[in-house]
């Protein structure tokens, strides 16, 4: 019943889009630091999620931390900005040479012509928490190391990559949940043919945090197993930090750079926190980035999924690839390795997505044993090593906020 | 260089109750002060049960959002909102709860904190399904939600609903982060004009200059101490029907400025 089920959609107004390019890109998540490393423990299978450790969490949930960031402090000059969110942000900085990339497209173009747009959900507001158990016991006051505008605001990060990076273009944080960093691309690519910037450096950085984990666990969401996603013993999601960057850009710079050609934005218009039972929003996504490139379903090779783990989210990602893409088309979701890094998975997707077409190489759902048998699109559970061309992308958020993004290789 | 058409203006601010009853305050402000209140949000717009659910900061952003769109169709709007500080009221209820032994946070809190929160409330209200973006730019939320909200009208040639709004923050933040307020603004932009633009802006990045000020002290005062409120040398030329150059300084080396050429 479900699998014959037909939505009716209108994608009417959309406009082609001249393909970005990412010239440059840098990750680092609870499976490694830097593109190489991440790509090594995708190859092998690893996955990095483990008990939950972090303090004062929840117990008997999973998480993906990133090792050692308690001892990498910013750097002196920014010392302000010290959170573990912009910890990460540094550390992914530092990784795949991305800070040199950075300078020669700053050269090339003139600082004020390159923007940055950002994502992050949690800002810094670990360290807010721990203010808040520091106030005064009288007055309620905070502690004078509280930092507002620095750790706390969500705009804090963006400012950090912009003063640590000295770019002096336009520059703001997109917050939309879930979907937060793969609508930078989208906007990014925007700026990019507006003639508004040259070069734009997308980001997306989030980090475990207690009000997501106490958050998330309110809402029965979380696995108390590492998560699996689309098996039929899904039991929730297993929460990860991450970060990723990537400098778009209107022509290549090598002949291995990969494009980003569509892509789609909608809202699910139905609540805030469960997504459309029929996919509504997520067939509208990933729709309009087809449309907007003028690419047929059949000529992609994989969709790199949201595939999150919880029971509801996975069931309508699969209604909805399925009413877009058919039973074929191979897709899996790489969580069950790294977690939900919330508000960086729309980056961490779309920069595997460029690994899969660089390596022609399909990760599996790790973690998954046994898929669901009501789905119906082709979920992986075995890597694939196969010629890859065109990848989807999917990011799908609270509010309802939904992205698809499409890349592609030079020929394709 | 981008232009894009004003073609509708919702506003909510102290003493100013929507953009038709604030205009003449505006163009006048010898009627404004300071110390008047900012009426009340009431989120009409939403039905019962998310009204029920929704928070203050939520209905403030979607009030403004209605008055600038009255008499348009809702659904097909792209929309942009962006706010420095989000959902202060319901942050702080988490943060509070989670500084307790055995915390236990509420699940609808809890996907009330969001920053796309207000936006996620206004596509449920008016059953879009289309793109909707919530920015951030600390003090610089209005000028940077300008320049993404005028882009996404011209590059896909399509209506943009931008909502700009912030809510003082709970007594232990707003220690250090004194807002204003509550103000929102919003702007129904469209890529082409139409007999009923009310006005043009031309927005261009050019080297840095000095943010664009009022003359009024109890308006400039607002402009300053409330991110939404950098919007107020705008509007106050709309009011007046007086063309005008504005500048934002959004980054240290270059700025945004805005031409603004009234229509109607």
């Amino acid at each position: 019943m479900r699998s014959d089920h037909r939505v009716s959609i209108e994608t009417s107004i959309t406009r082609p889009m001249s393909r970005v390019w990412i010239t440059h890109g840098t990750l680092v998540n609870a499976l490694g630091a830097g593109l190489d490393s991440i790509e090594e423990a995708l190859l092998l299978g690893k996955t990095a999620l483990r008990p939950c450790d972090f303090p004062n969490a929840p117990a008997d949930i999973w998480i993906g931390r990133v090792e050692a960031l308690e001892n990498r402090p910013v750097v002196d000059q920014l010392k302000c900005f010290d959170s573990r969110n912009n910890r990460l942000a540094q550390y992914a900085l530092e990784q795949d040479d991305f800070i040199y990339s950075v300078r020669y497209v700053c050269n090339q173009y003139g600082s004020e012509r390159v923007g940055i747009i950002f994502g992050t959900t949690t800002s810094g507001i670990l360290e807010s928490e721990e203010c808040y158990r520091d106030r005064d016991p009288e007055t309620g006051a905070l502690p004078s190391n509280f930092q507002y505008q620095t750790k706390h605001n969500n705009f804090a990060g963006a400012e950090f990559i912009r003063q640590f990076l000295d770019i002096n273009g336009p520059c703001m944080v997109i917050s939309t949940a879930c979907s937060s960093s793969a609508k930078v691309f989208a906007s990014a690519a925007r700026w990019l043919s507006s003639g508004a910037c040259d070069a734009v450096v997308v980001g997306g950085v989030d980090s475990l945090c207690l009000t997501t984990l106490y958050g998330f666990l309110s809402l029965g969401l979380m696995s108390t197993s590492p998560c699996r996603p689309f098996d039929l013993s899904r039991s929730g999601i297993s929460i990860g930090e991450g970060a990723g960057f990537a400098i778009l850009e209107k022509r290549p710079k090598s002949v291995d750079d990969v494009a980003l050609i569509g892509y789609g934005e909608s809202s699910d218009a139905y609540h805030m926190s469960t997504p459309h039972p029929e996919g509504l929003g997520a067939i509208r996504a990933m729709s309009i980035a087809l449309e907007r490139s003028g690419s047929s379903p059949e000529s992609v090779d994989y969709v790199l999924l949201h595939g999150t783990g919880t029971e509801a989210n996975d069931r309508t990602e699969d209604l909805a690839v399925t009413h877009v893409f058919g039973k074929k088309t191979p897709c899996s979701s790489v969580k069950g390795s790294m977690g939900h890094t919330l508000g960086a998975a729309g980056i961490t997707n779309a920069l595997l997505a460029t690994l899969c077409i660089k390596k022609n190489y399909l990760p599996p759902c790790i973690q998954t044993t046994e898929v669901d048998p009501c789905f119906t699109s082709n979920i992986l559970i075995n890597p694939m090593h196969t010629k890859v061309s065109k990848v989807m992308s999917n990011a799908f958020g609270f509010g309802g906020s939904n992205t698809s993004l499409l890349f592609s290789k030079a020929e394709a | 260089m981008t232009t894009v058409f004003i073609q509708g203006i919702g506003l909510k601010g102290p003493g100013l109750n929507g953009w038709s009853e604030s205009q003449q305050i505006l163009a006048n402000p010898c009627l404004f002060s300071i110390e008047n209140v900012t009426p009340k949000p009431h989120g009409n717009i939403l039905p019962p049960t998310e009204r029920r659910r929704s928070t203050l900061v939520t209905r403030l952003a979607v009030d403004v959002a209605e008055e600038s769109v009255s008499g348009e169709k809702h659904n097909n709007l792209a929309t942009v909102f962006a706010s420095s500080g989000g959902e202060v009221e319901v942050i702080h209820k988490l943060f509070v709860e989670l500084s307790s032994q055995e915390p236990r946070l509420s699940p609808t809190q809890f996907h009330n904190s969001v920053h796309n929160t207000a936006a996620g409330y206004w596509s449920i209200a008016t059953g879009s399904l289309e793109s909707s973006s919530s920015l951030c730019a600390f003090d610089d939320s209005f000028s940077v939600g300008l320049f993404e909200a005028s882009i996404l009208a011209t590059e896909e040639n399509r209506p943009v609903l931008l909502v700009v709004y912030d809510y003082p923050p709970a007594p232990p933040i707003f220690a250090v982060r004194p807002l204003l307020g509550p103000f929102a603004i919003s702007f129904l932009i469209y890529p082409a004009k139409t007999p009923a633009s009310l006005a043009k802006i031309r927005l261009t990045r050019i080297l840095g200059r000095a943010d664009s000020s009022l003359e009024h002290e109890g308006l400039e005062r607002l402009r300053t101490r409330n991110p939404a409120a950098r919007s107020l040398p705008i509007i106050q030329n709309i009011a007046r029907k007086k063309d005008g150059d504005f500048f934002f300084s959004d980054s240290r080396r270059s700025c945004l400025h805005i031409f603004l050429e009234c229509l109607n």
